[in-house]
């Protein structure tokens, strides 16, 4: 065994001199920075800002003696994104999620008990997506509905949430439902848009050239901005639209251009032999488009698209342009409160903190969807 | 007997590189005309003008009573024409082109499906028994990848038959295959000769062609240069090029 390790030290950290000077120097640096954050984490940080204002951050200005909507909403939340992963993950072992699920509701009544109230919340949600992901590797028809099953949750989330008021959604809960609900609407457009970019006719190509590029061409900011005020225009005055559901349309036309973008990557890289053998076996145009051609082209851009989720969620912030307050804005509205106006470090470390496993756990999904695909493949 | 495929002074062009000059062809049903001749003769652009894969610029083609018509950008002929001829003409490709993301037997029930209205339940028992015909009924539940290039291509003209064609056109069917595997294909397509299938073939397997053809057709730089009965062309061809090309195919 001591062996190896000397054996591991010397060729990944000691190959070359160069490399060794570079550990030398490097890694005692980031045991020191590391040492440090860790100190200052648990010593000197005072994360009562966090703990005091954990609502403000997760649900915004949400009414407080509603706050079981937006549990129920985390809940279901949790559930679809258990049965996501449990989809994309190979795999069918199920017996380490279902462990962490026992272990995450042992602990969840645990902190409920000495009224950690948060972390029980937490773990609870854990929980459900361990169960959830289990489900979905013992039950096949998640996987050829998994859209579907997202369209209706996040409907039945936007329904149960409604009576609290559109206007109060905010905090990371508004984050993750925005993210979610312009994924799913900006596929469908963007598939929409590839097909037509690459159509027979000149003016449905021009003009999906013409929208993509446009919308390619500004930054995400201006879109938000310029949806807000034309989205109420197109509904007759005695609708209101909600500054969230604005914000909505306005990710869907940005990220649908892009989407767009990869999509027509995908169709493009489609051996054109495809398309001839369904149209010499008389398909008509649509069949050969959505069933022959778009599976596999979706099939091959799909890491895109999931990156593109993620770029998407990373810019929810620039709705704080037409007053909501997701995940970041609640943490920066926290500081501006002269009670916490000093604890900036504890604030964006935290939002850092959850942003990062998000990220990673987005990210995570694509790589795993992408080692799927690779797997078998030429 | 009415003529299933019939091309008059047929022309095309890809820019200035005239591909076809002035083809006459006839095809009647039942005849099995199997096309020959060099890379760059214009034989497959020939075959896929049958089912409207490639327009033509000049002339007359009819195929089973349906005028296609001349076109410049694909705008020539229309939709529902064009639907009604593949529906009845099938087509064999060099490389398979068979669906990755569907299984085999969908492979060759998605046709009739979709586009023949047939229910699942017929599809799917014609499906079967066509690709116990091509010999390949263990394999229904495989994907495309999982199958050799010879048991592809017989899935391939499985999926073809599976729409009840009156004309099987068939372009380089076993040029990419390993030569073990040819025979398993040129099998499938000999019995579907012998059960009267009208066929156009473009193949360089010349022992098959002999065998199998009613009538071969030497094309050379776009033009038929010689037709006749596999007897007249291979064994008295008229033509010097057509002698030259032959004696460079069958030397081996």
């Amino acid at each position: 065994m001591a062996m190896t390790i000397q054996r591991w030290t010397r060729y990944n950290l000691f190959a070359t001199p160069g490399s060794a000077v570079l550990s030398i120097v490097s890694i005692p640096l980031t045991v020191y920075v590391a040492f440090l954050a860790a100190r200052w984490a648990m010593v000197d940080a005072r994360w009562s800002v966090i703990t005091d204002n954990l609502v403000v951050l997760l649900v915004g200005t949400f009414p407080r003696d509603q706050l079981w909507r937006a549990v129920i909403a985390g809940a279901v939340l949790s559930l679809l994104v258990g049965l996501t992963i449990g989809v994309v993950l190979a795999t069918r072992r199920w017996k380490v999620s279902a462990i962490v699920a026992t272990v995450c509701l042992g602990a969840a009544a645990l902190s409920f008990a000495i009224h950690q109230q948060a972390v029980a919340g937490a773990l609870v949600c854990i929980s459900i997506a361990a169960l959830a992901r289990v489900a979905a590797t013992r039950v096949p028809m998640v996987s050829r509905g998994i859209g579907l099953l997202w369209l209706v949750g996040l409907g039945s989330i936007c329904a149960e949430l409604a009576p609290a008021g559109v206007s109060n959604w905010g905090g990371l809960l508004a984050s993750v439902l925005v993210t979610a609900i312009a994924t799913l609407l900006s596929i469908p457009l963007g598939i929409l848009l590839a097909f037509g970019k690459n159509s027979r006719y000149s003016s449905l190509r021009v003009a999906c050239s013409g929208y993509i590029e446009l919308v390619r061409s500004v930054p995400v900011i201006s879109i938000v901005y310029w949806a807000w005020i034309i989205v109420p225009l197109v509904f007759p005055p005695q609708f209101h639209i909600s500054d969230l559901a604005r914000g909505v349309v306005a990710f869907v036309l940005f990220y649908g251009a892009y989407t767009a973008e990869y999509v027509r990557a995908g169709i493009q890289g489609v051996a054109r032999g495809q398309s001839e053998a369904a149209q010499s076996l008389g398909f008509n145009k649509l069949d050969e488009n959505f069933i022959i051609v778009l599976p596999q082209a979706l099939k091959a851009v799909i890491p895109a698209l999931v990156g593109n989720v993620l770029d998407l969620f990373n810019n929810v912030p620039a709705l704080f342009i037409i007053g909501l307050t997701d995940f970041l804005n609640a943490g920066q509205i926290i500081l501006a409160n002269p009670q916490y106006s000093g604890s900036q470090y504890e604030v964006y470390v935290f939002l850092f903190a959850v942003y990062l496993a998000i990220g990673a756990l987005i990210s995570y999904v694509a790589r795993r969807i992408e080692a799927r695909m690779s797997r078998g493949s030429r | 007997m009415s003529a299933i495929v019939q091309m008059e002074r047929l022309n095309k062009s890809y820019g200035t590189f005239h591909v076809l000059k002035d083809i006459d062809l006839q095809v009647r049903a039942g005849e099995v005309v199997v096309v020959i001749g060099a890379s760059g003769s214009g034989k497959s652009t020939l075959i896929r003008c049958v089912n409207g894969l490639e327009h033509f610029g000049d002339g007359r083609l009819l195929v089973d009573g349906v005028e296609l018509a001349p076109s410049v950008d694909g705008f020539g002929t229309s939709k529902r024409e064009l639907a009604a001829i593949r529906r009845d003409v099938g087509m064999v490709f060099q490389h398979f082109n068979l669906f990755p993301h569907k299984t085999v037997l969908e492979n060759v029930m998605l046709a009739p499906i979709r586009v023949r209205r047939w229910p699942k339940a017929r599809a799917e028992a014609t499906a079967r028994s066509l690709l116990e015909r091509v010999g390949l009924a263990a394999h229904v539940d495989k994907y495309p990848s999982q199958l050799s290039g010879g048991q592809q291509q017989r899935v391939a003209i499985a999926r073809s038959l599976a729409m009840e064609p009156r004309l099987m056109l068939f372009d380089e069917p076993t040029s990419a295959l390993d030569p073990e595997m040819v025979g398993e294909v040129l099998e499938v397509m000999r019995e579907l000769a012998k059960s009267g299938m009208t066929m156009m073939i473009v193949t360089h397997e010349m022992g098959f062609a002999r065998e199998v053809a009613d009538r071969i057709i030497y094309m050379d730089h776009g033009k038929i240069l010689e037709e006749g009965t596999p007897e007249a062309i291979f064994d008295h061809p008229a033509q010097e090029r057509t002698r030259t090309f032959l004696s460079r195919v069958l030397k081996h």
